[in-house]
């Protein structure tokens, strides 16, 4: 009897906690019951891991059928009848193979992480809703209205994603959805533009301004407009200057100053608009964003060895898995035939060529976001702001951040004044004015650009249309034609013109006076010296501008490609591909002889504190190549000199009570470079007075001391520069297990694929189009076309990433164009009838 | 016993197929009431469960992907392959043990009331 008792016991305590841990996720873990049931849970995901050789399906809309034809890349090539038919079977295609990321971006970009985070994503959500992205969004969507080409093109990509989360089968449920115990919510036209608004949030927010804010509050204005230059104090810009060679435009930088305490106004206006990302991005030497760059060059039929133009770019962004790009193909005939790849969640292809011109970006990083500190009725609770001695009333707006059951997790109130986002910063309301704020055509200028048969016909199809972020926008065409244009909206400030101040929001002087005309916009057209490239440099001379449009990057990859490019008469496409990833580095050219020199000097002057070392680590960098191919054992060592000089020489601006590390880029040190005696050298910690060689020693002895220390004996195996400096891709979710991590690389900071920090940013595309009689491309990026990681196809690209080599990518005119050993999918879209 | 593991266990393959993981318990438990006469029952229907399971992890298994998606999945979940794979047949054969034993034991009670 007892036993009996005890069986019913332990029988209802195992049953009532089997349905327990069956329906209810116990963070980490998911609901057991429906995820672990193997004929629709997670084991049943095996099942839709590839695509079936023939499928069907139907999108409601269509108006005919829609063949898509995938080739052994994965790749999808619609063949429809419209446009818009086309854009509905895309949307099908990416939601099949990009589900969660569709559904996971726009959490994102919209602002409603909390959505499946909770609490803990609030401070991601709020960055998003108080830069007024969200709002903007929906502005757009209102400005493009109903019969816009954009417009119609969203509601069709909408329809195809819908239908696709409508037919799909329990067992195709991405893991990551059943991992967070959700499914995916009907796709939304706007969704779309939140997604391009999150681009203009990458792209168009440059760290330097804020810098040189804060520099400013620690050595004096004139110190930091030195120390944080617009103009890059090396000069090879984007539209060519005539130059043969780089121009070094070098001064004296002014001895640190007293502090600007206002400056810190200026700092913590422009960090309350920040992305929290970049503020957080800090590594000496290599100022945030330095990664985030790109890019892109071609070369005329004159210099090409085949005799037709050649284009190359490759965009680099946050590495990820799945990657941000899904390259697919889209033929309408007679109307549309293009290829490329879309950011899925946004139809266009936004980077790619047609039959006859081929097209890239990079870039501006143009000065598009200002602060007005504004006059308010009430400073807790504002209703009005007063400009020109009238209230104006201010747009209220509560954002309400949701959890997981739709229950509120905060309501944040936030004010609008005519230019945009109004904050608390200081005691002061100040707003923001950004082009981000005010775009949304720019899907509408990839579609028109689309169709375009020259370069010069794309390049005007943007500039009707693009406004941001604004980019260096690169195309080639089959007539042997190659331009470029930094494309975007560039605003005119009144004043100096320069937007790096608090700007008085009670006038109205202060507001933008409008845009730079095309005409004034850096760009270049069949250049004489047979060649355009961008690399986030400067785009134009400042001797030829009288607005600043961006470029705050270091030159270095600029300087190299143009270097590979002026030696080159006769450019391969397989040259085209190699100096993509080529390992060499302008940045260490420049560098390593004043590291030499300085050994030298000081070992003749006896100064130097360890003689003996200071020769061993002169010598081994002498012997070093410059170059970050994998098993280099010398980059370590320069990497590790240049960071401590930075350290070292910046101690003026480091460290700071506020905890904020500063560094001017390295084309600002190189500039200091010819100033040996500059009071920037002395190391305020010693009781001595350092010059630049005595810095330059000192720190190459420490940077060997410390290799050594950590990597071994020099030139061993343990300073091979793959085991060192690595690419690190995450998943969307940071799931290590989905994650591609530890990955060797070849390139560091400064190289044409640069390598900086923690390695999640990178060359996120890699593209080359020979644009003979039949165009003809070559590319990857680090990934694969499905996003379900248990998908062959999740991560099938990356050793090719890795290596640097890149595939010929197929560009069939009509299906029965791909052989049957070329295709490994057929699936047919039908109307609903 | 082997009839009625077979039998069972389709009931529960068609069961979890068209009802997903709430199956198990209601089928096991139906199981338990209606042959809770039979000396170790709940423990045939565990057993039964475990079948069912394992025969539709093959059916998925079949698909070609199936290793790599154990491994991703219980990377994922900083497990081994094999303990998750263990995890799901426990899980249903927990389900079902007991389940089919409280029905063994409301099938007495209620045989017991009828007398």
């Amino acid at each position: 009897m007892i036993g009996r008792t005890l069986r019913v016991i332990v029988a209802v305590l195992v049953l009532f906690g089997g349905l327990f841990v069956g329906a209810r996720a116990i963070a980490p873990a998911p609901a057991l019951g429906p995820f672990l049931e193997p004929a629709h849970g997670v084991w049943s995901l095996a099942r839709s891991t590839a695509m079936p050789a023939r499928a069907d399906g139907s999108v409601p809309g269509l108006r005919d059928s829609v063949q898509v034809v995938y080739d052994d890349r994965a790749v999808p090539h619609v063949f429809a009848r419209s446009e818009e038919d086309a854009y509905r079977a895309l949307g099908f295609v990416v939601a099949r193979d990009r589900l969660f990321q569709l559904f996971v971006q726009t959490l994102a970009a919209s602002g409603r992480l909390t959505e499946i985070g909770g609490a803990q994503t609030l401070p991601l959500d709020r960055e998003m809703r108080q830069l007024g992205l969200p709002r903007a969004a929906e502005r757009a969507v209102a400005r493009a209205g109903e019969t816009s080409a954009m417009s119609r093109v969203a509601r069709a990509y909408a329809d195809g994603i819908n239908a696709y989360i409508r037919s799909m089968p329990a067992s195709a449920l991405p893991l990551e959805f059943r991992l967070l115990g959700i499914t995916p919510p009907e796709w939304k036209p706007i969704d779309s533009y939140y997604l391009q608004n999150r681009m203009g949030w990458t792209l168009a927010n440059i760290a330097n301004e804020r810098d040189r804010a804060v520099a400013a509050a620690r050595v004096g204005r004139n110190a930091a407009v030195a120390l944080f230059p617009d103009d890059s104090p090396i000069q090879e810009p984007i539209q060519p200057n005539g130059q043969h060679a780089p121009r070094l435009d070098f001064h004296r930088l002014p001895p640190a100053g007293a502090p600007d305490s206002a400056s810190m106004l200026v700092a913590a206006a422009a960090d309350a608009f920040a992305p929290s990302q970049q503020l957080a991005q800090r590594e000496p030497g290599e100022p945030a964003t330095r990664s985030l760059a790109s890019n892109n060059w071609a070369v005329s039929p004159a210099r090409s060895a085949s005799g037709h133009a050649l284009l190359a770019g490759d965009p680099h962004l946050d590495l990820t898995l799945p990657s941000i790009w899904y390259e697919t193909h889209l033929v309408v005939p007679g109307a549309l035939d293009i290829y490329g790849v879309t950011i899925p969640g946004l139809p266009p292809v936004v980077i790619g060529f047609n039959r006859d011109m081929a097209w890239t970006f990079t870039n501006t990083g143009a000065d598009v976001m200002d602060v007005y500190v504004e006059q308010v009725d009430d400073m807790r609770h504002p209703t009005r702001y007063r400009v020109d001695g009238a209230w104006r009333p201010l747009e209220r707006r509560v954002e309400v951040y949701r959890g997981r059951h739709g229950e509120t997790i905060a309501a944040d109130t936030m004010y609008y004044t005519h230019r945009g986002p109004l904050q608390l910063v200081r005691g002061r309301w100040v707003s923001l004015r950004w082009t981000v704020l005010e775009s949304g055509s720019e899907a509408a200028g990839f579609l028109a650009g689309s169709h375009a048969r020259t370069a010069r016909e794309f390049e005007d199809a943007m500039a009707a249309s693009y406004r941001a972020p604004a980019q260096n926008m690169l195309a080639a065409d089959r007539g042997g034609h190659i331009a470029i244009r930094s494309t975007g909206r560039f605003p005119i400030r009144p004043g100096t013109g320069t937007g790096s101040v608090l700007f008085d929001g009670a006038s109205s002087a202060s507001d933008w006076k409008g845009d730079a005309p095309v005409a004034d916009w850096p760009q270049g057209f069949d250049p004489a010296q047979g060649y355009l490239t961008s690399a986030n440099q400067q785009p134009i001379d400042p001797r030829a501008a009288h607005i600043w449009f961006g470029g705050s990057w270091d030159p270095w990859r600029a300087l190299r490609i143009n270097e590979l490019l002026r030696a080159d008469s006769a450019v391969t496409v397989d040259a085209m591909r190699r100096f993509q990833t080529d390992p060499g580095s302008a940045r260490a050219d420049l560098f390593v002889p004043y590291f030499l020199r300085a050994a030298q000097r000081v070992a003749a002057r006896g100064t130097g504190a360890n003689p003996a070392v200071l020769e061993e680590a002169a010598r081994v960098l002498a012997q070093w190549d410059r170059r970050y191919t994998k098993t280099n054992t010398g980059a370590v060592l320069f990497e590790a000199a240049l960071r401590e000089t930075a350290v070292e020489t910046w101690d003026e601006l480091n460290p700071h009570a506020d905890g904020r590390r500063l560094f001017p880029s390295s084309a600002v040190l190189l500039e200091l470079m010819s100033d040996s005696a500059s009071a920037w050298w002395d190391d305020r910690n010693t009781p001595a007075v350092e010059d630049r060689d005595a810095i330059l020693a000192s720190s190459l002895v420490s940077a060997f001391l410390a290799t050594r220390r950590s990597y071994g004996a020099p030139g061993g195996s343990g300073w091979e520069w793959g085991k060192i400096r690595h690419a690190n891709i995450n998943h969307l979710l940071f799931i290590p297990a989905l994650s591609a991590l530890g990955l060797p690389v070849q390139g560091g900071p400064g190289t044409l694929s640069p390598s900086s920090g923690n390695g999640t940013q990178g060359a996120s595309w890699r593209m080359v189009v020979e644009l003979g009689p039949t165009l003809r491309a070559w590319a990857t990026y680090p990934g694969g076309q499905s996003g379900n990681p248990a998908s062959a196809r999740y991560r099938d690209r990356l050793p090719q990433w890795l290596a640097g080599t890149l595939e010929a990518v197929h560009v069939p005119m009509r299906p029965s164009d791909l052989a049957a050993s070329q295709r490994s999918a057929t699936l047919v879209l039908r109307p609903v009838r | 016993m082997i009839r009625v593991v077979t039998i069972v266990s389709a009931i529960l393959v068609a069961a979890t197929w068209f009802a997903g993981w709430w199956g198990v318990p209601l089928v096991a438990a139906i199981v338990g009431v209606l042959l809770c006469t039979r000396r170790g029952i709940a423990g045939l229907v565990a057993l039964a469960a475990v079948v069912a399971w394992s025969v539709l992890i093959l059916v998925d298994g079949a698909s070609g992907r199936f290793g790599a998606l154990a491994d991703v999945v219980a990377r994922t979940l900083t497990l081994p392959a094999a303990a998750l794979l263990a995890v799901t047949l426990l899980f249903a054969a927990l389900l079902a043990w007991s389940a089919a034993a409280l029905g063994v034991e409301i099938g007495r009670v209620s045989r017991r009331g009828g007398e």
